[in-house]
């Protein structure tokens, strides 16, 4: 009885603890990357996949990084045969599910870069969750091609 | 009788000016091939490259895949060029002295001569930018059936980044355009395409 009821609380309590916990404890980043820009670009933008653990949805409302003057959430668009980027509000998350930020699609646009993108150093992004809770990401730069140049 | 005329010809310009505006052949997505009477010409032109004037028809002998972008082109441009790129390096020698890519501008109020220079080369130093006056441009993208419009770029510090068709025009030794690829089309599937245009030997 006694065990059962302790047993119960536990349950409880730890159902509690993880309805207050912070989006960006429910909220995994993977393959997280810089793209590397041709020499004077000033604008890059960063990739990556982000899955929900949790049971509610979650988004992504806004982005920062020492690295660019401005940081947007974009997204693409296929509409009358051009591609359109436009900025969005914010990057949805379904519960239990992944989004995929990737070329031509949704992105975190970084413009007016403050530092040259190189190969082996990694960019600073913050992103920040409805909740205000933040994610702090080391991303890597990476060519756009797939093989390396022979000079 | 003359009635039916009128009516025949309005029906024409109807037509005609739907055909124009919605742009059919323009498949979303999907790999458009060249099918229809509404298809671009595509031809000749002439522009400004690294050493002066560029024609088409300096590359007569070789497959020319001509992309439409710009230099400040965030995402879409990069993506395809890269591909472009990974392209030119799966071909073999021979097969890369017989093909050219170039890029015209569709922001030739931005894209000078110099910025094409820089950016194109990271690709790969056999890539071309081409320029010109918006008039030009605006003629050959027409003949080409590539579209463009400027857009205001949220409240970042560029300003206006430009919506454009992100096909690859292919065309063949004789200058003629013969197919579209469209926008994330891979390194091996260009290369696929350029060799079917390559005559073997």
């Amino acid at each position: 009885m006694t065990l059962t009821r302790s047993l119960l609380m536990t349950a409880l309590l730890a159902s509690s603890l993880s309805a207050f916990a912070a989006v960006t404890e429910q909220v995994q980043v993977l393959d997280g990357y810089v793209r590397e820009v041709p020499p004077t670009q000033q604008i890059s933008a960063a990739f990556m996949t982000l899955h929900n653990d949790d049971m509610s949805d979650h988004k992504i409302i806004s982005a920062t990084s020492p690295a660019a003057k401005t940081v947007e959430l974009h997204t693409h668009t296929l509409d009358e045969g051009m591609m359109k980027m436009r900025q969005v509000p914010d990057i949805a998350i379904p519960a239990g599910g992944d989004t995929f930020l990737k070329p031509g699609g949704l992105h975190i646009m970084l413009i007016g870069l403050t530092q040259e993108l190189k190969k082996d150093v990694p960019i600073s992004v913050t992103i920040k969750f409805e909740d205000d809770s933040e994610k702090t990401l080391s991303l890597p730069v990476k060519s756009v091609m797939p093989m390396q140049m022979k000079h | 009788m003359k009635k039916a005329y009128y009516l025949f010809a309005l029906v024409l310009i109807t037509f005609g000016l739907v055909t124009l505006f919605t742009q059919p052949w323009q498949e979303k997505s999907s790999h458009a091939v060249l099918v229809s009477n509404t298809a671009p010409t595509g031809g000749d032109f002439t522009l400004t490259g690294t050493r002066g004037k560029v024609s088409l028809h300096d590359y007569a002998g070789k497959i020319v895949l001509l992309y439409f972008g710009y230099t400040t082109c965030p995402d879409i441009c990069p993506t395809n060029l890269g591909n472009l790129s990974s392209a030119t390096r799966l071909l073999s020698e021979d097969e890369r002295n017989q093909v050219q890519v170039m890029m015209i501008t569709v922001d030739p109020e931005r894209d000078d001569q110099l910025k094409m220079d820089t950016y194109l080369p990271y690709f790969h130093p056999s890539f071309q930018g081409l320029t010109g006056t918006p008039e030009q441009i605006a003629e050959i993208a027409k003949r080409y059936g590539a579209v463009y419009q400027k857009a205001a770029l949220g409240e970042g510090a560029l300003g206006y980044s430009v919506d454009h068709s992100a096909f690859t025009y292919l065309i063949n030794a004789q200058g003629k355009l013969v197919e579209q690829l469209p926008h994330a089309t891979t390194g091996e599937e260009f290369v696929a395409a350029i060799r079917a245009q390559l005559t073997p030997k």
